[in-house]
């Protein structure tokens, strides 16, 4: 079945780090996809891939990443086979991502306005570097975003403004380019939790009024739950868990998503939470099996064994767990029909 | 009040900058005080001087106005200057466990070392000892051997805890201590703290930016902005029945699970605005810039302390009559 | 239940102190071993420190190296009766070159036996200070001793003495010690201000312990690293005062001494010139690629 309407399709991506003691086998078959327009969340804690997995789409993995299986359909082009005059254009039109730390995505050096220029320049969305059409592009994206006084900001240097400035910065250069998808990895982890609001919203409202698709890398459910539209839970470089927003809170079912939504402190005060027992598993030598069996309560012989499918109970609800593996599941055709649109 | 642990009594604390008469002005005049056996959790965001007060109450900075005590013991002079006594009996834990450990120090030697500098137990009882404080955690036994680079983030904490546990603490002061942390390993630190803080009667003075964490932990919190206090109160009423506007923006700013904590955030303030430099504190109202209640008075009055409930004080002219 | 929190998953747990330390050790020799040249250098320098041991049981003509001379045999060019020839008074040069090694190695340790702990210790001390007056006070000087040139400076100590072995090492020894400050002072400033040197005097520990029990392991890499290629150095260096004369004294072996008396028969008799310049350069290599390879070792971490 083709899905011709996904704007972004990872199917079956496997990634291997070269390093000191062997291959690490960080991404471990991952599916995941995000339609035009839609706002998708991958939430995950430390280590479990998340940054990994978004990177490879952008192919800017660092050379000890190998990708020995998968692939990674963006915009109906094969990421993995495109050559780099190909992928400059899909990263500077197409896609564009903001990082976790504002500073560190901007040049210290280098006034704003000089490195939003250079931003659309070198997307190449204006042809033969029309200085003046350039300029008022910046502008329109600062006050897009809105920034006071756009004109006197373009001239100031990064650590002449706030975090919050910053990352509004970033998300302006991120979407001068008029794009298709924006990545956004834990844009406000290091931010204020009112400015952290703020920027949430900003970003929400840009990508729908643009209809850009969204990618929202965070650890925080919470901040998934108020952003995006459907959620893949990771761990350890699998996919645990993917549904609708609503349902996953609703209804969790992986272990690992209910042992992360009890270990989250609550505002009705019920007291301190339990958390999840263990580390992540050694990713040189992971365990045969599911890779979540150190820590799950659930745990059975299977578990260590074999390792647990995707199963697609109703609703879009998708989860990897033996536990669920006699539940009704429903068939590539009945999930169409429902209008979920998701395979296999 | 007999009972009162830690009594911090109209702290300042400038740093100068190159500009003369310019001050960054981190804490600018608060008061609070601890009482034993219980936790107080100081909230605020950035720049709001929450960890400058954890680290004037150490002795790290000195304090440029105003007075600490502690056991009835005025304590306002920087650590150089204090007793052995005092240093045992207070103790800090930091936010990032990657930098409060020796790195070329194994976890055995760092738990023997206050150990011995404050003779809690002989020489030749210091390894035991030092076992014993890892079960209290929760660490395995082998952990006293290792170096900190071969631990995760939580076990790290675990051993800066385990650390300030050696010399019997009166008042433990956590700075963010589980900030750096994913929420999965956060749980057993809280739980950790919250077990051993029942065991051994010790208070604890909290600072962190997650108001959910401090609603599961704290006994009264206390909101910082910009270097004051802004409201202080019982957990369950500075959630229930929060008085001053930044209190709200910031309660209506969280991002929640469950469909019960949306039901108790406060009606919707939306946030506005950044918090401003402390060097340049706005005049009146430190909050006025960024306050959607903001009255003419609020330009030009800085509003006083007042008692709105019991144990409930806010500072905001709209709040309650004056003290 | 105590929830637990496992140690480091797929590694064994260690239960004892010595089963720690060798887990260590073998740990570093691994990282170590990763590179061929600092192997060749371990065992270059190991072989060096045998050969000046052994120099009695190793030199073919260990009577050579005294006062000796046999004018049948001087200026024999290297073949099989005198494997690397001899010189004007018929001495063997490759017994000469085994004995010199001795006073090679010991101007090194002897240098930086001196050099290095006192300059570390002021290193650390400038350090922790950094800003107040004893501070500044080392690092002036420091300045003053490292602006001049090391070779120049032992040139000059060793011409107010009566020229040995031993003065020379003290001439060496008398600035190279600011460079130890130096580079101690470099990181024990930075490190200075961590979360866990702050946490020790808060806890209360002692200016002896924060100096060489908190601050000192994070700078011991460096100085390990230094003091390796730095035994090639000064070994370099002595080379060069007694090639003017002012190290070992004739008739004992030096290798400076050896290409001062040689370098006039050159090119002809160059056996005499060549042979010790190889060894010079050999130990300095060898030092240096040791040094590389502990500095790797010890700078690797984990990955």
């Amino acid at each position: 079945m083709e899905q011709q309407d996904r704007l972004l399709d990872i199917r079956n991506l496997y990634i291997n780090y070269q390093v000191y003691g062997g291959l690490s086998y960080v991404i471990d078959g991952i599916d995941f996809y995000a339609q035009p327009g839609e706002k998708v969340g991958l939430v995950g804690e430390s280590g479990c891939g998340k940054t990994t997995t978004v990177k490879s789409i952008l192919r800017v993995l660092p050379k000890q990443a190998v990708i020995p299986g998968g692939e990674i359909i963006f915009d109906g082009d094969d990421v993995l086979k495109m050559k780099n005059n190909a992928l400059n254009a899909m990263r500077g039109q197409k896609l564009s991502m903001i990082f976790q730390d504002p500073t560190a995505s901007l040049n210290p050096v280098f006034t704003v306005g000089r490195q939003i220029r250079d931003t659309i320049r070198y997307s190449g969305m204006v042809g033969g570097n029309n200085k003046k059409q350039i300029n008022d592009l910046a502008i329109r994206a600062l006050m897009d975003c809105s920034m006071p006084d756009p004109e006197r900001i373009l001239d100031c240097y990064p650590f002449q403004l706030s975090g919050g400035m910053r990352q509004r910065i970033c998300i302006a250069m991120a979407l001068a380019t008029a794009s298709k998808l924006m990545i956004a990895d834990e844009p406000t982890t290091n931010l204020d939790v009112t400015i952290q609001d703020q920027v949430l919203k900003l970003i929400r409202s840009l990508t729908e009024q643009r209809r850009t698709s969204l990618i929202l890398i965070t650890h925080s459910l919470g901040v998934a739950r108020e952003m995006t539209d459907r959620i893949y839970v990771m761990y350890a470089g699998n996919i645990v868990e993917m549904a609708p927003t609503a349902t996953i809170f609703e209804r969790p079912l992986h272990p690992y998503t209910r042992g992360l939504l009890a270990s989250i402190p609550k505002l009705t005060g019920e007291g301190i939470m339990a958390g999840i027992a263990g580390r992540l598993p050694n990713y040189i030598n992971p365990p045969t099996g599911c890779r979540f069996q150190s820590r799950c309560k659930h745990c059975r012989e299977r578990c260590k064994t074999d390792k647990p499918p995707a199963y697609h109970l109703g609703g879009g609800h998708q989860v990897s767990c033996f536990l669920y593996e006699g539940q009704k599941t429903l068939s590539a055709a009945e999930r169409i029909k429902e209008g979920s649109p998701d395979e296999r | 009040m007999n009972d009162e642990i830690l009594v911090v009594r109209n702290i300042k604390k400038y740093f100068p900058t190159k500009v003369k008469d310019r001050y960054v002005k981190a804490i600018d005049d608060i008061s609070f005080s601890l009482r034993k056996g219980e936790i107080v959790g100081l909230v605020g965001e950035s720049g709001s001087g929450k960890s400058t007060t954890a680290y004037c109450i150490m002795g790290m900075h000195g304090i440029t106005a105003g007075t600490v005590t502690f056991e009835g013991q005025d304590i306002s002079m920087p650590s150089s200057q204090r007793s052995l006594e005092l240093k045992r009996k207070i103790q800090i834990v930091f936010q990032d466990p990657g930098t409060s450990l020796n790195p070329q120090r194994t976890i055995g030697d760092i738990l023997k070392m206050p150990l011995l500098v404050h003779h809690i137990v002989p020489r030749a009882k210091a390894f035991d000892r030092a076992r014993e404080l890892l079960q209290m955690v929760g660490l395995p036994e082998e952990t006293i051997y290792k170096y900190p680079r071969s631990l995760g983030g939580g076990e790290r904490q675990l051993v800066a805890i385990a650390r300030a546990l050696t010399t019997n603490p009166a008042l433990m002061v956590l700075d963010e201590p589980t900030s750096a942390l994913d929420v999965s390993i956060q749980a057993k630190i809280i739980n950790t703290l919250i077990d051993l803080q029942k065991q051994f009667n010790m208070s604890y003075l909290f600072i962190t930016h997650d108001m959910s964490l401090m609603r599961n932990i704290a006994d009264r919190i206390a909101i910082m902005y910009l270097g004051r206090i802004l409201e202080m109160a019982p957990a369950a009423d500075f959630f229930h029945k929060p008085q001053h506007p930044y209190t709200k923006m910031l309660l209506s700013s969280i991002p929640v699970v469950l469909q019960a904590e949306e039901e108790l955030k406060p009606d919707k303030v939306e946030s506005t605005g950044e918090i401003p430099s402390p060097v340049n504190v706005p005049p009146g109202c430190r909050f006025h810039s960024r306050c959607v209640y903001a009255m003419d008075r609020c330009h030009t009055e800085e509003p006083e302390m007042r008692v709105l409930f019991l144990d409930h004080i806010a500072a905001c002219h709209l709040c309650g009559s004056a003290q | 239940m105590m929830a637990e929190i496992s140690a480091q998953p797929g590694g064994r747990t260690v239960i004892s102190r010595k089963a720690a330390r060798l887990d260590g050790l073998k740990k570093n020799w691994y990282r170590f071993s990763r590179n061929r040249m600092s192997v060749i250098g371990l065992a270059a320098v190991v072989l060096i420190i045998l050969v000046a041991i052994f120099e009695q049981w190793i030199a073919p003509y260990p009577e050579h190296t005294g006062a000796y001379v046999d004018f049948a045999h001087s200026n024999v060019a290297p073949g099989k009766e005198f494997l690397l020839g001899t010189d004007q008074y018929g001495r063997d040069v490759l017994s000469r070159i085994v004995f010199s090694f001795r006073n090679a190695l010991a101007m090194g340790i002897g240098v930086l036996a001196v050099a290095a702990p006192v300059g570390v210790v002021m290193g650390l001390i400038a350090g922790y200070y950094k800003g107040r007056p004893v501070s500044n006070v080392i690092m002036r000087i420091v300045d003053v001793f490292l602006s001049l040139p090391s070779l120049v400076l032992a040139l000059a100590v060793s011409a107010m003495f009566t020229p040995t072995l031993f003065n020379s090492m003290m001439a060496i020894t008398f600035s190279w010690w600011a460079w130890y400050t130096r580079l101690v002072f470099g990181t024990a400033s930075s490190v200075r201000n961590e979360y866990y040197i702050q946490s020790a005097e808060l806890i209360g520990a002692s200016r002896f312990h924060i100096l060489f029990r908190e601050l000192l392991p994070n700078c011991s890499s460096t100085i390990l690293t230094k003091m390796t290629l730095d035994m090639g150095i000064v070994i370099l260096m002595g080379a060069a005062l007694s090639f003017v004369g002012l190290g070992e004294q004739p008739p004992n072996p030096a290798l400076g001494t050896m290409i001062a008396d040689g370098y006039k028969f050159l090119p002809d008799i160059w056996w005499l010139t060549v042979f010790p310049a190889l060894a010079i350069m050999l130990i300095v290599l060898a030092f240096n690629f040791l040094g590389d390879g502990i500095g790797d070792m010890l700078n690797s971490g984990e990955v």
